[in-house]
Protein backbone atom coordinates (compact mmCIF):
# COMPACT_ATOMS: atom_id res chain seq x y z
CA UNK A 1 0.00 0.00 0.00
CA UNK A 2 1.44 3.29 -0.79
CA UNK A 3 1.37 5.94 1.85
CA UNK A 4 -0.20 9.34 0.89
CA UNK A 5 2.90 11.58 1.84
CA UNK A 6 5.52 9.53 -0.52
CA UNK A 7 3.00 9.07 -3.94
CA UNK A 8 5.53 9.69 -5.88
CA UNK A 9 8.01 6.86 -6.47
CA UNK A 10 11.28 9.18 -7.47
CA UNK A 11 14.09 10.10 -5.82
CA UNK A 12 12.61 12.08 -2.03
CA UNK A 13 15.32 14.39 -2.72
CA UNK A 14 14.20 15.73 -5.40
CA UNK A 15 13.50 19.84 -5.17
CA UNK A 16 10.14 21.25 -5.20
CA UNK A 17 10.58 22.66 -8.80
CA UNK A 18 11.29 19.58 -10.49
CA UNK A 19 7.54 18.52 -10.54
CA UNK A 20 5.33 20.29 -13.51
CA UNK A 21 1.71 18.89 -11.67
CA UNK A 22 1.13 18.04 -8.38
CA UNK A 23 -1.83 17.34 -6.55
CA UNK A 24 -2.50 18.07 -2.80
CA UNK A 25 -5.55 16.23 -0.98
CA UNK A 26 -7.62 16.02 -3.72
CA UNK A 27 -10.89 15.31 -3.22
CA UNK A 28 -14.08 15.46 -5.82
CA UNK A 29 -17.78 14.51 -5.30
CA UNK A 30 -20.59 14.55 -7.54
CA UNK A 31 -23.69 14.75 -5.72
CA UNK A 32 -23.60 12.49 -3.08
CA UNK A 33 -21.08 10.16 -5.15
CA UNK A 34 -17.70 10.79 -4.17
CA UNK A 35 -15.04 9.91 -6.79
CA UNK A 36 -11.76 10.89 -5.91
CA UNK A 37 -10.20 10.89 -2.16
CA UNK A 38 -7.27 12.21 -1.00
CA UNK A 39 -5.28 11.90 -3.91
CA UNK A 40 -1.69 13.55 -3.67
CA UNK A 41 0.65 12.88 -6.48
CA UNK A 42 3.47 14.68 -8.21
CA UNK A 43 4.86 14.51 -11.56
CA UNK A 44 8.23 15.40 -12.80
CA UNK A 45 9.28 17.21 -15.98
CA UNK A 46 9.79 14.97 -19.19
CA UNK A 47 7.53 12.03 -17.26
CA UNK A 48 5.30 10.01 -19.00
CA UNK A 49 2.73 8.53 -16.48
CA UNK A 50 0.04 5.98 -17.12
CA UNK A 51 -3.44 6.23 -15.07
CA UNK A 52 -4.84 2.86 -15.26
CA UNK A 53 -7.91 1.46 -12.87
CA UNK A 54 -11.40 -0.44 -13.97
CA UNK A 55 -14.14 1.76 -14.97
CA UNK A 56 -15.35 4.30 -12.64
CA UNK A 57 -12.69 4.58 -10.57
CA UNK A 58 -12.23 8.32 -11.38
CA UNK A 59 -9.15 8.18 -13.88
CA UNK A 60 -10.71 10.56 -16.31
CA UNK A 61 -11.88 13.22 -13.85
CA UNK A 62 -8.62 12.92 -11.89
CA UNK A 63 -7.15 14.10 -15.48
CA UNK A 64 -9.63 17.14 -16.45
CA UNK A 65 -8.55 18.40 -12.57
CA UNK A 66 -5.09 18.69 -13.56
CA UNK A 67 -6.07 21.19 -16.50
CA UNK A 68 -8.77 22.69 -14.27
CA UNK A 69 -11.63 21.47 -16.30
CA UNK A 70 -12.86 20.34 -13.33
CA UNK A 71 -12.60 22.12 -9.79
CA UNK A 72 -11.76 19.84 -6.97
CA UNK A 73 -14.43 19.86 -4.48
CA UNK A 74 -11.26 20.16 -1.89
CA UNK A 75 -7.60 20.20 -2.43
CA UNK A 76 -5.48 21.64 -5.00
CA UNK A 77 -3.54 21.25 -8.01
CA UNK A 78 -0.19 22.75 -8.82
CA UNK A 79 1.09 23.34 -12.41
CA UNK A 80 4.11 24.49 -12.72
CA UNK A 81 4.32 25.55 -9.61
CA UNK A 82 0.56 27.82 -9.76
CA UNK A 83 -2.17 26.94 -7.80
CA UNK A 84 -5.00 26.24 -10.53
CA UNK A 85 -7.63 27.59 -7.62
CA UNK A 86 -5.97 31.24 -7.53
CA UNK A 87 -5.81 31.88 -11.44
CA UNK A 88 -8.50 33.78 -12.76
CA UNK A 89 -9.78 33.18 -16.54
CA UNK A 90 -7.37 34.50 -18.30
CA UNK A 91 -4.63 33.24 -16.34
CA UNK A 92 -5.95 29.71 -16.77
CA UNK A 93 -6.44 30.24 -20.37
CA UNK A 94 -2.69 30.79 -20.94
CA UNK A 95 -1.88 28.22 -18.88
CA UNK A 96 -3.95 25.60 -20.91
CA UNK A 97 -1.81 26.81 -23.47
CA UNK A 98 1.14 25.36 -22.59
CA UNK A 99 -0.68 22.09 -22.45
CA UNK A 100 -2.75 19.38 -25.38
CA UNK A 101 -5.68 17.23 -24.48
CA UNK A 102 -6.19 14.45 -26.28
CA UNK A 103 -9.37 13.22 -25.85
CA UNK A 104 -10.98 10.16 -25.92
CA UNK A 105 -13.67 10.57 -28.69
CA UNK A 106 -10.95 12.99 -29.64
CA UNK A 107 -13.46 15.94 -29.68
CA UNK A 108 -12.61 17.35 -33.24
CA UNK A 109 -15.02 20.25 -33.59
CA UNK A 110 -17.34 18.31 -36.28
CA UNK A 111 -18.33 22.01 -38.71
CA UNK A 112 -14.34 22.71 -39.19
CA UNK A 113 -12.14 20.66 -41.49
CA UNK A 114 -9.17 18.62 -40.14
CA UNK A 115 -7.36 21.58 -41.31
CA UNK A 116 -9.10 24.20 -39.31
CA UNK A 117 -9.40 21.79 -36.47
CA UNK A 118 -5.40 21.25 -36.43
CA UNK A 119 -4.89 25.22 -37.07
CA UNK A 120 -7.40 26.19 -34.14
CA UNK A 121 -5.34 26.53 -31.11
CA UNK A 122 -2.84 28.70 -33.66
CA UNK A 123 -5.84 30.88 -34.08
CA UNK A 124 -7.38 31.33 -31.06
CA UNK A 125 -5.56 29.62 -28.15
CA UNK A 126 -4.68 32.21 -25.60
CA UNK A 127 -0.86 31.54 -25.96
CA UNK A 128 -1.34 31.24 -29.71
CA UNK A 129 1.28 33.00 -32.02
CA UNK A 130 -0.11 36.71 -32.89
CA UNK A 131 -1.67 37.18 -36.10
CA UNK A 132 0.90 39.39 -37.31
CA UNK A 133 3.54 36.85 -36.65
CA UNK A 134 2.45 34.09 -38.58
CA UNK A 135 1.31 34.15 -41.86
CA UNK A 136 -1.13 31.63 -44.19
CA UNK A 137 1.27 30.25 -46.16
CA UNK A 138 3.43 29.64 -42.14
CA UNK A 139 0.18 28.47 -40.75
CA UNK A 140 -0.93 25.90 -43.48
CA UNK A 141 3.08 24.87 -43.74
CA UNK A 142 3.08 24.27 -39.90
CA UNK A 143 -0.63 22.10 -40.16
CA UNK A 144 0.68 20.31 -42.94
CA UNK A 145 3.73 19.80 -41.10
CA UNK A 146 1.70 18.55 -37.71
CA UNK A 147 -0.26 16.15 -40.06
CA UNK A 148 2.54 14.46 -41.62
CA UNK A 149 3.69 13.74 -38.16
CA UNK A 150 1.07 11.51 -37.02
CA UNK A 151 1.28 9.94 -40.74
CA UNK A 152 -2.04 11.51 -42.60
CA UNK A 153 -1.51 12.68 -45.63
CA UNK A 154 -2.46 15.89 -47.03
CA UNK A 155 -5.73 15.13 -49.00
CA UNK A 156 -6.92 14.79 -45.21
CA UNK A 157 -6.43 18.61 -44.23
CA UNK A 158 -10.11 19.48 -46.35
CA UNK A 159 -12.07 16.28 -44.95
CA UNK A 160 -14.34 16.82 -42.16
CA UNK A 161 -14.22 15.05 -38.91
CA UNK A 162 -16.95 12.93 -39.92
CA UNK A 163 -15.38 11.27 -43.12
CA UNK A 164 -12.52 9.89 -41.06
CA UNK A 165 -11.82 6.39 -39.30
CA UNK A 166 -11.59 6.55 -35.92
CA UNK A 167 -7.85 6.02 -35.71
CA UNK A 168 -7.92 8.79 -38.10
CA UNK A 169 -9.52 11.02 -35.73
CA UNK A 170 -7.92 10.42 -32.93
CA UNK A 171 -4.64 10.85 -34.95
CA UNK A 172 -5.76 14.07 -35.83
CA UNK A 173 -6.57 14.78 -32.08
CA UNK A 174 -3.10 14.78 -30.98
CA UNK A 175 -1.93 16.74 -34.13
CA UNK A 176 -4.26 19.61 -32.76
CA UNK A 177 -2.65 18.74 -29.44
CA UNK A 178 1.05 19.12 -30.07
CA UNK A 179 1.03 22.24 -32.54
CA UNK A 180 1.33 24.67 -29.80
CA UNK A 181 4.29 22.18 -28.63
CA UNK A 182 2.81 21.73 -25.35
CA UNK A 183 5.03 21.33 -21.70
CA UNK A 184 2.23 18.76 -20.99
CA UNK A 185 0.43 16.26 -23.38
CA UNK A 186 -2.93 14.41 -21.32
CA UNK A 187 -4.32 11.60 -23.10
CA UNK A 188 -7.85 10.24 -22.28
CA UNK A 189 -7.76 6.81 -23.34
CA UNK A 190 -6.36 7.09 -26.85
CA UNK A 191 -6.16 3.73 -27.55
CA UNK A 192 -9.80 2.54 -26.51
CA UNK A 193 -11.80 1.36 -29.55
CA UNK A 194 -9.39 1.26 -32.01
CA UNK A 195 -7.66 -1.85 -33.53
CA UNK A 196 -4.54 -3.56 -32.01
CA UNK A 197 -2.43 -2.12 -35.00
CA UNK A 198 -3.60 1.39 -35.27
CA UNK A 199 -3.36 1.81 -31.27
CA UNK A 200 0.31 0.41 -31.75
CA UNK A 201 0.45 3.21 -34.26
CA UNK A 202 -1.24 5.51 -31.37
CA UNK A 203 1.40 4.23 -28.64
CA UNK A 204 4.30 4.71 -31.23
CA UNK A 205 3.34 8.32 -31.84
CA UNK A 206 2.92 9.27 -28.38
CA UNK A 207 6.53 8.13 -27.96
CA UNK A 208 7.73 9.70 -30.13
CA UNK A 209 6.25 13.18 -29.31
CA UNK A 210 7.63 12.63 -25.94
CA UNK A 211 11.15 11.71 -27.46
CA UNK A 212 11.07 14.78 -30.21
CA UNK A 213 9.92 17.22 -27.65
CA UNK A 214 10.70 16.11 -24.02
CA UNK A 215 6.92 16.41 -23.19
CA UNK A 216 5.60 15.37 -19.98
CA UNK A 217 2.68 13.31 -20.88
CA UNK A 218 -0.19 11.72 -18.38
CA UNK A 219 -2.25 9.25 -20.27
CA UNK A 220 -5.56 7.00 -19.33
CA UNK A 221 -5.93 4.10 -20.13
CA UNK A 222 -7.09 0.28 -20.06
CA UNK A 223 -4.93 -0.94 -22.40
CA UNK A 224 -2.31 -2.36 -20.36
CA UNK A 225 0.06 -2.86 -23.60
CA UNK A 226 -0.36 0.78 -24.04
CA UNK A 227 0.75 1.75 -19.89
CA UNK A 228 3.56 -0.85 -20.24
CA UNK A 229 5.06 0.24 -23.74
CA UNK A 230 4.34 3.81 -23.55
CA UNK A 231 4.65 4.67 -19.64
CA UNK A 232 7.94 4.79 -17.30
CA UNK A 233 5.47 4.95 -14.34
CA UNK A 234 1.85 3.81 -13.72
CA UNK A 235 -0.60 4.96 -11.13
CA UNK A 236 -3.76 2.10 -10.28
CA UNK A 237 -6.53 4.23 -8.93
CA UNK A 238 -9.12 1.65 -7.30
CA UNK A 239 -12.66 2.90 -7.37
CA UNK A 240 -13.51 4.25 -3.72
CA UNK A 241 -17.05 2.13 -3.06
CA UNK A 242 -14.79 -1.16 -3.07
CA UNK A 243 -12.38 0.35 -0.62
CA UNK A 244 -12.32 1.32 3.09
CA UNK A 245 -12.42 3.89 4.73
CA UNK A 246 -8.65 4.42 5.71
CA UNK A 247 -7.55 2.72 2.43
CA UNK A 248 -5.48 5.00 -0.18
CA UNK A 249 -7.15 5.20 -3.93
CA UNK A 250 -3.72 4.52 -5.77
CA UNK A 251 -3.29 0.87 -5.07
CA UNK A 252 -0.30 0.61 -7.27
CA UNK A 253 2.51 3.58 -7.98
CA UNK A 254 5.97 2.71 -9.68
CA UNK A 255 8.07 1.67 -12.97
CA UNK A 256 5.94 -0.61 -15.53
CA UNK A 257 8.72 -3.27 -15.06
CA UNK A 258 6.92 -3.42 -10.78
CA UNK A 259 3.71 -3.84 -11.13
CA UNK A 260 4.20 -7.71 -12.74
CA UNK A 261 5.47 -8.34 -9.38
CA UNK A 262 2.84 -6.39 -7.48
CA UNK A 263 1.90 -8.34 -4.72
CA UNK A 264 -1.74 -6.54 -4.46
CA UNK A 265 -4.39 -9.44 -5.58
CA UNK A 266 -6.42 -5.91 -7.41
CA UNK A 267 -3.43 -4.86 -9.25
CA UNK A 268 -3.04 -8.80 -10.32
CA UNK A 269 -6.73 -9.00 -10.93
CA UNK A 270 -7.27 -5.66 -13.36
CA UNK A 271 -3.23 -6.43 -15.06
CA UNK A 272 -4.21 -10.08 -15.76
CA UNK A 273 -7.79 -8.80 -16.72
CA UNK A 274 -9.84 -11.34 -14.70
CA UNK A 275 -12.83 -11.11 -13.77
CA UNK A 276 -12.24 -12.42 -9.74
CA UNK A 277 -15.45 -12.61 -7.73
CA UNK A 278 -17.47 -9.74 -9.58
CA UNK A 279 -19.05 -12.83 -11.74
CA UNK A 280 -20.61 -13.53 -8.21
CA UNK A 281 -21.11 -9.79 -7.04
CA UNK A 282 -23.40 -9.39 -10.31
CA UNK A 283 -25.60 -12.27 -9.66
CA UNK A 284 -24.06 -14.54 -12.67
CA UNK A 285 -21.97 -17.19 -10.89
CA UNK B 1 -33.53 15.48 -0.34
CA UNK B 2 -37.72 14.62 -0.43
CA UNK B 3 -37.86 12.97 -3.96
CA UNK B 4 -40.56 13.30 -6.56
CA UNK B 5 -40.53 9.28 -6.68
CA UNK B 6 -42.77 9.61 -3.00
CA UNK B 7 -45.78 7.56 -3.54
CA UNK B 8 -49.21 8.54 -2.17
CA UNK B 9 -49.58 5.68 1.14
CA UNK B 10 -52.97 4.89 1.77
CA UNK B 11 -54.14 5.98 5.17
CA UNK B 12 -55.99 3.99 7.91
CA UNK B 13 -59.39 4.89 6.56
CA UNK B 14 -58.47 3.95 3.08
CA UNK B 15 -58.36 7.67 1.99
CA UNK B 16 -55.25 8.30 -0.15
CA UNK B 17 -52.62 10.76 2.20
CA UNK B 18 -51.34 12.67 -0.01
CA UNK B 19 -50.09 15.17 2.54
CA UNK B 20 -46.33 13.88 2.64
CA UNK B 21 -45.45 13.36 -0.79
CA UNK B 22 -47.40 16.77 -1.86
CA UNK B 23 -45.05 18.79 0.50
CA UNK B 24 -41.87 16.23 -1.05
CA UNK B 25 -43.00 16.89 -4.18
CA UNK B 26 -43.27 20.91 -3.56
CA UNK B 27 -39.92 21.27 -1.93
CA UNK B 28 -38.35 19.35 -4.76
CA UNK B 29 -39.70 21.30 -7.48
CA UNK B 30 -38.70 24.45 -5.43
CA UNK B 31 -35.32 23.24 -4.92
CA UNK B 32 -35.21 22.25 -8.73
CA UNK B 33 -36.53 25.56 -9.74
CA UNK B 34 -34.15 27.88 -7.01
CA UNK B 35 -31.06 25.55 -8.81
CA UNK B 36 -32.20 26.79 -12.32
CA UNK B 37 -32.91 30.04 -11.21
CA UNK B 38 -29.29 30.55 -9.55
CA UNK B 39 -28.04 28.92 -12.72
CA UNK B 40 -29.48 30.90 -15.25
CA UNK B 41 -28.24 33.85 -13.85
CA UNK B 42 -24.63 33.04 -13.25
CA UNK B 43 -24.88 32.15 -16.73
CA UNK B 44 -25.95 35.51 -17.54
CA UNK B 45 -23.32 37.62 -15.68
CA UNK B 46 -20.99 35.00 -17.74
CA UNK B 47 -22.47 36.03 -20.96
CA UNK B 48 -22.52 39.84 -19.76
CA UNK B 49 -19.09 39.70 -18.51
CA UNK B 50 -17.28 37.95 -21.69
CA UNK B 51 -19.56 40.64 -24.08
CA UNK B 52 -18.24 43.54 -22.40
CA UNK B 53 -14.51 42.66 -21.42
CA UNK B 54 -13.37 40.76 -24.58
CA UNK B 55 -13.76 41.53 -28.27
CA UNK B 56 -15.53 38.99 -30.31
CA UNK B 57 -13.15 36.65 -32.46
CA UNK B 58 -12.93 36.70 -35.56
CA UNK B 59 -15.40 35.20 -37.76
CA UNK B 60 -17.73 34.13 -34.80
CA UNK B 61 -20.22 37.13 -35.18
CA UNK B 62 -20.46 36.55 -38.67
CA UNK B 63 -21.01 32.59 -38.41
CA UNK B 64 -23.95 33.18 -35.88
CA UNK B 65 -25.79 36.18 -37.48
CA UNK B 66 -25.68 34.07 -40.65
CA UNK B 67 -27.51 31.15 -39.38
CA UNK B 68 -29.43 33.00 -36.85
CA UNK B 69 -30.82 35.90 -39.02
CA UNK B 70 -30.52 35.46 -42.99
CA UNK B 71 -31.68 31.53 -42.96
CA UNK B 72 -34.50 32.80 -41.21
CA UNK B 73 -35.69 35.35 -43.34
CA UNK B 74 -37.62 33.02 -45.90
CA UNK B 75 -39.42 31.25 -42.75
CA UNK B 76 -40.10 34.16 -41.12
CA UNK B 77 -41.29 36.55 -44.50
CA UNK B 78 -43.58 33.44 -45.24
CA UNK B 79 -45.25 32.77 -41.78
CA UNK B 80 -45.84 36.55 -41.93
CA UNK B 81 -47.75 36.91 -45.13
CA UNK B 82 -49.83 34.08 -44.45
CA UNK B 83 -50.65 35.87 -40.85
CA UNK B 84 -51.28 38.79 -42.79
CA UNK B 85 -53.87 36.88 -44.72
CA UNK B 86 -55.22 35.03 -42.16
CA UNK B 87 -55.99 38.11 -40.17
CA UNK B 88 -57.73 39.67 -43.71
CA UNK B 89 -60.23 36.70 -43.64
CA UNK B 90 -61.32 36.43 -39.97
CA UNK B 91 -61.75 39.91 -40.04
CA UNK B 92 -63.61 40.85 -43.23
CA UNK B 93 -66.68 38.95 -42.02
CA UNK B 94 -67.20 40.97 -38.88
CA UNK B 95 -66.38 44.42 -40.86
CA UNK B 96 -68.17 43.66 -43.51
CA UNK B 97 -71.57 43.39 -41.41
CA UNK B 98 -70.84 46.58 -40.10
CA UNK B 99 -70.23 47.95 -43.99
CA UNK B 100 -66.36 49.17 -42.77
CA UNK B 101 -64.21 46.82 -44.64
CA UNK B 102 -62.29 50.09 -45.77
CA UNK B 103 -60.79 50.03 -41.97
CA UNK B 104 -59.44 46.53 -41.94
CA UNK B 105 -56.55 48.01 -42.82
CA UNK B 106 -55.55 49.68 -39.56
CA UNK B 107 -57.33 46.72 -37.54
CA UNK B 108 -54.63 44.21 -39.50
CA UNK B 109 -51.80 46.32 -39.56
CA UNK B 110 -51.82 47.46 -35.91
CA UNK B 111 -52.11 43.59 -34.68
CA UNK B 112 -49.00 42.90 -36.67
CA UNK B 113 -46.79 45.64 -36.21
CA UNK B 114 -47.86 45.88 -32.29
CA UNK B 115 -48.30 41.88 -31.68
CA UNK B 116 -48.21 39.42 -34.28
CA UNK B 117 -45.03 40.02 -36.16
CA UNK B 118 -42.31 40.22 -33.06
CA UNK B 119 -44.67 37.16 -31.25
CA UNK B 120 -44.21 34.97 -34.66
CA UNK B 121 -40.46 36.36 -35.65
CA UNK B 122 -39.69 35.27 -32.04
CA UNK B 123 -41.65 32.32 -32.37
CA UNK B 124 -39.80 31.12 -35.33
CA UNK B 125 -36.72 31.97 -34.59
CA UNK B 126 -37.22 29.90 -30.85
CA UNK B 127 -38.38 26.94 -32.98
CA UNK B 128 -35.93 27.23 -35.93
CA UNK B 129 -32.39 28.84 -34.14
CA UNK B 130 -32.76 27.79 -30.48
CA UNK B 131 -33.99 24.55 -30.82
CA UNK B 132 -31.03 23.90 -32.85
CA UNK B 133 -28.68 26.40 -31.07
CA UNK B 134 -29.11 23.91 -27.91
CA UNK B 135 -29.49 20.90 -30.29
CA UNK B 136 -25.90 21.49 -31.14
CA UNK B 137 -24.23 22.83 -27.95
CA UNK B 138 -25.68 19.87 -26.11
CA UNK B 139 -23.69 18.08 -29.02
CA UNK B 140 -20.96 19.88 -28.40
CA UNK B 141 -21.35 19.07 -24.55
CA UNK B 142 -21.89 15.42 -25.16
CA UNK B 143 -18.91 14.93 -27.42
CA UNK B 144 -16.52 16.77 -25.05
CA UNK B 145 -16.14 19.30 -28.24
CA UNK B 146 -16.69 22.39 -25.00
CA UNK B 147 -13.91 21.04 -23.27
CA UNK B 148 -11.60 20.64 -25.76
CA UNK B 149 -12.26 24.26 -26.19
CA UNK B 150 -11.51 25.17 -22.76
CA UNK B 151 -8.11 22.89 -22.73
CA UNK B 152 -7.10 24.81 -25.57
CA UNK B 153 -7.65 28.65 -23.42
CA UNK B 154 -10.83 29.45 -25.13
CA UNK B 155 -13.95 30.26 -22.97
CA UNK B 156 -16.88 28.32 -24.59
CA UNK B 157 -19.10 30.90 -23.12
CA UNK B 158 -17.12 33.85 -24.90
CA UNK B 159 -16.83 31.50 -28.06
CA UNK B 160 -19.81 29.93 -28.36
CA UNK B 161 -22.63 31.71 -26.36
CA UNK B 162 -21.67 35.63 -26.71
CA UNK B 163 -21.84 35.18 -30.72
CA UNK B 164 -24.60 33.63 -30.60
CA UNK B 165 -26.83 35.77 -28.02
CA UNK B 166 -25.53 38.74 -29.86
CA UNK B 167 -26.90 37.41 -32.98
CA UNK B 168 -30.00 36.75 -31.84
CA UNK B 169 -30.63 40.31 -29.60
CA UNK B 170 -29.56 42.03 -32.78
CA UNK B 171 -31.03 40.65 -35.81
CA UNK B 172 -34.50 39.98 -34.47
CA UNK B 173 -35.51 43.52 -34.89
CA UNK B 174 -35.09 42.63 -38.73
CA UNK B 175 -36.75 39.43 -39.06
CA UNK B 176 -39.71 41.36 -36.97
CA UNK B 177 -39.83 44.29 -39.77
CA UNK B 178 -39.57 41.44 -42.42
CA UNK B 179 -42.81 40.16 -40.68
CA UNK B 180 -44.38 42.98 -40.37
CA UNK B 181 -43.84 44.23 -43.77
CA UNK B 182 -44.88 40.31 -45.05
CA UNK B 183 -47.67 40.15 -42.81
CA UNK B 184 -48.85 43.75 -44.07
CA UNK B 185 -48.45 42.65 -47.97
CA UNK B 186 -50.34 39.68 -47.46
CA UNK B 187 -53.10 41.42 -45.54
CA UNK B 188 -53.28 43.60 -48.39
CA UNK B 189 -52.94 41.52 -51.09
CA UNK B 190 -55.73 39.12 -49.72
CA UNK B 191 -58.00 42.26 -49.12
CA UNK B 192 -57.74 44.19 -51.84
CA UNK B 193 -57.30 41.55 -54.79
CA UNK B 194 -59.73 38.89 -53.26
CA UNK B 195 -62.42 41.01 -51.32
CA UNK B 196 -61.93 43.68 -52.93
CA UNK B 197 -61.25 46.33 -50.42
CA UNK B 198 -60.23 49.20 -52.09
CA UNK B 199 -56.78 50.11 -51.90
CA UNK B 200 -56.54 53.66 -51.12
CA UNK B 201 -59.05 53.33 -48.30
CA UNK B 202 -57.16 50.50 -46.53
CA UNK B 203 -53.81 52.46 -46.33
CA UNK B 204 -55.23 55.71 -45.49
CA UNK B 205 -57.15 54.29 -42.55
CA UNK B 206 -54.18 52.21 -41.65
CA UNK B 207 -51.38 55.07 -41.70
CA UNK B 208 -54.18 57.43 -39.70
CA UNK B 209 -53.78 54.42 -36.79
CA UNK B 210 -50.64 52.91 -37.17
CA UNK B 211 -47.96 55.41 -35.61
CA UNK B 212 -44.40 54.96 -35.49
CA UNK B 213 -44.54 54.10 -31.50
CA UNK B 214 -46.63 51.42 -32.56
CA UNK B 215 -43.87 49.96 -35.07
CA UNK B 216 -41.12 50.59 -32.43
CA UNK B 217 -42.77 48.72 -29.62
CA UNK B 218 -43.24 45.75 -31.91
CA UNK B 219 -38.95 46.30 -32.18
CA UNK B 220 -38.41 46.91 -28.71
CA UNK B 221 -40.66 43.69 -27.55
CA UNK B 222 -38.74 41.81 -30.43
CA UNK B 223 -35.48 42.64 -28.54
CA UNK B 224 -36.06 41.50 -25.28
CA UNK B 225 -37.47 37.84 -27.20
CA UNK B 226 -34.23 37.98 -29.10
CA UNK B 227 -32.14 38.17 -25.63
CA UNK B 228 -34.30 35.41 -24.25
CA UNK B 229 -34.23 32.81 -26.97
CA UNK B 230 -30.11 32.90 -27.09
CA UNK B 231 -29.78 33.03 -23.49
CA UNK B 232 -32.07 30.38 -22.50
CA UNK B 233 -31.76 27.98 -25.70
CA UNK B 234 -27.19 28.12 -24.87
CA UNK B 235 -27.77 27.43 -21.63
CA UNK B 236 -30.34 24.22 -21.83
CA UNK B 237 -27.77 23.40 -24.54
CA UNK B 238 -24.48 24.22 -22.73
CA UNK B 239 -25.73 21.83 -19.34
CA UNK B 240 -27.11 19.00 -21.65
CA UNK B 241 -27.63 15.74 -20.18
CA UNK B 242 -25.36 12.80 -21.48
CA UNK B 243 -26.50 10.73 -24.32
CA UNK B 244 -29.03 11.23 -26.97
CA UNK B 245 -31.80 11.86 -25.03
CA UNK B 246 -30.29 15.02 -23.27
CA UNK B 247 -29.23 16.22 -26.37
CA UNK B 248 -32.84 15.84 -27.95
CA UNK B 249 -34.48 16.74 -23.96
CA UNK B 250 -32.03 19.99 -24.38
CA UNK B 251 -33.81 20.95 -28.00
CA UNK B 252 -37.14 20.62 -26.44
CA UNK B 253 -36.68 22.67 -23.16
CA UNK B 254 -35.04 25.26 -25.15
CA UNK B 255 -38.20 25.61 -27.14
CA UNK B 256 -40.77 25.19 -24.60
CA UNK B 257 -39.13 27.68 -21.88
CA UNK B 258 -38.55 30.34 -24.80
CA UNK B 259 -41.89 30.37 -26.10
CA UNK B 260 -43.30 30.36 -22.65
CA UNK B 261 -40.92 33.12 -21.86
CA UNK B 262 -41.85 35.21 -25.02
CA UNK B 263 -45.08 35.09 -24.23
CA UNK B 264 -44.96 36.35 -20.25
CA UNK B 265 -42.43 39.16 -21.50
CA UNK B 266 -45.01 39.95 -24.37
CA UNK B 267 -47.72 40.99 -21.92
CA UNK B 268 -45.16 42.43 -19.13
CA UNK B 269 -43.50 44.57 -21.55
CA UNK B 270 -46.68 45.42 -23.49
CA UNK B 271 -48.29 46.79 -20.73
CA UNK B 272 -45.21 48.91 -20.20
CA UNK B 273 -45.14 49.85 -23.64
CA UNK B 274 -49.01 50.62 -23.44
CA UNK B 275 -48.50 52.82 -20.64
CA UNK B 276 -46.07 54.74 -22.67
CA UNK B 277 -48.16 54.86 -25.25
CA UNK B 278 -50.81 56.45 -23.36
CA UNK B 279 -48.45 59.15 -22.28
CA UNK B 280 -47.22 59.91 -25.35
CA UNK B 281 -51.09 59.84 -26.95
CA UNK B 282 -53.49 60.83 -24.39
CA UNK B 283 -56.45 59.86 -26.74
CA UNK B 284 -55.44 56.30 -27.63
CA UNK B 285 -56.49 54.97 -30.81
CA UNK B 286 -60.15 55.38 -32.14
CA UNK B 287 -60.88 53.21 -34.98
CA UNK B 288 -64.66 54.54 -35.14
Amino acid sequence: MIDNTSVSHTDSEETFSQYLVETHNLNMRFGKKQVLRDLSVKIRHGQTVAIIGESGCGKTVFLKTLVGLLQPTSGFVLFDEQDLGTLNDRELSLLRSRTGFVFQQAALFDSLTVGENIAFPLRHAAASPSPSSMSDTDEVELVRSALREVGLPDSTLNQFPADLSGGMRKRVGLARALILQPELVLYDEPTTGLDPIVSDVINELIMRSRLKRRVTSILVTHDMKTARKVADRILMLYPLQRLKEHENQIIFDGPPSEIEHCGDVRVQQFIQGEAGNRLQELGLA
Amino acid sequence: MASTQDIPQEAGNGELSLQPSLLATVLDKLDRTTLFVGDLVLFIIQILSWTFSRRLRKGTFIKAAYQIGVLSIPVVGLTGMFIGMVLAVQSYFQFHQLGMENRMGAVINLTLVRELGPVLAATMLAGRVGSSMAAELGTMRVTEQIDALSSMGVNPVHFLVVPRVLASLLLIPVLTLMADFMGILGGFAYSHYLLHVDAYEYFEFSSRYVTGFDLLSGIIKSLFFGGCIGIVSCYFGFHSDRGAQGVGKAATAAFVTSFVLILAMDLIVGIGLDKLYYYFYPAGPTLF
